[in-house]
């Protein structure tokens, strides 16, 4: 299983200290990281610092991979997924705290001012995007964006391959109605 | 499923496709760069016991001078032993030929 994958030697080669293939591993994977990152907290800075955070936590755990029994890629999902879930729940609580609630489930949707004003397209979608619950979009960001497959995204999430094409489905058809009915 | 589900489906692909991901700016990639941990040394990185074993080789080391400087020290100390019939080997299980001058006698200037 190991040898298909391409970048099995590399974490290996980590874990042993060798600078050369963390920093090759930096160039192959950072803008996939900052991708996921960004894609499912939605902040460009925020999402920046996860990806900081995702590569200190990958030299640090590189030695327990072996015991793992997931694919780099796979592995590397569920670091950023951590990472980002730790800091939405800490940006949730902050919110709590300051009093201002944010519901993570709920639908900001285009406001007749944003309308007005000419929202664009990309941020129509970001916005939707992030209104989703958390589960789902980073069900349809792993699958549609990051190109994983039901079963990658089960194990990077951590659920049934079933769960994610369940949240899939959701988030699909949740933003149809956000994005496509508004419009029609 | 139906064309319009089909036409639906399409049409939320192509606004997907609309949300595009950052590029990784040089600043970023020098801080992540920046968080590599210095490379150990390779006889440390292929037998990590050698790190346990040089500990115990330090101990070892610490010790045995400690005994030498120990020994050392004590040496002339082993030297000033009383030696047979000092008044101060009296005070030892050491026969000793030293008698306790007779009372009522003079010590001589």
């Amino acid at each position: 299983m190991f040898s298909k994958d391409p970048d099995a030697a590399l974490v290996r080669r980590i874990a042993e200290g060798d600078e050369v293939a963390a920093s090759t591993f930096v160039t192959r994977k950072l803008h996939r990281v900052l991708a996921l990152a960004h894609r499912v907290c939605g902040d460009r800075a925020e999402a920046e610092d996860i990806a900081q955070d995702v590569f200190i936590r990958v030299w640090k755990y590189a030695e327990s991979w072996k015991k793992d029994d997931a694919k780099v890629d796979t592995w590397l999902h569920r670091i950023v997924l951590n990472v980002c879930r730790d800091r939405l729940a800490a940006s949730h609580r902050r919110h709590e705290v300051g009093g201002m609630e944010l519901d993570m489930q709920a639908d900001p949707g285009p406001t007749p001012e944003s309308a007005a004003i000419g929202q664009s397209t990309r941020e129509r979608v970001r916005l939707a995007l992030q209104a989703l619950p958390v589960r789902q979009r980073e069900a349809l960001v792993l699958t549609y964006y990051q190109e994983l497959s039901s079963a990658e995204a089960a194990a990077a999430m951590q659920v049934s391959v079933d769960a994610v094409e369940s949240l899939l489905a959701r988030a699909r058809r949740t933003l149809k109605q956000r994005l496509l009915d508004s419009t029609e | 499923m139906t064309a319009d589900e089909t036409k639906r489906e399409r049409m939320l692909d192509a606004l997907l496709d609309t949300l595009d991901s950052p590029e990784a700016g040089p600043a970023l990639r020098a801080c992540v760069m920046a968080s590599i941990p210095p490379a150990r040394p390779s006889l440390v990185r292929r037998h990590p016991w050698w790190s346990g074993l040089g500990l115990v080789g330090a101990a070892t080391a610490g010790a045995a001078a400690g005994t030498l400087c120990m020994s050392l020290l004590l040496a002339p100390l082993a030297q000033t032993t009383p030696s047979p019939g000092s008044p101060e080997g009296a005070l030892s299980f050491q026969q000793s030929s030293f008698v306790l001058p007779a009372a009522g006698a003079q010590e001589e200037d």
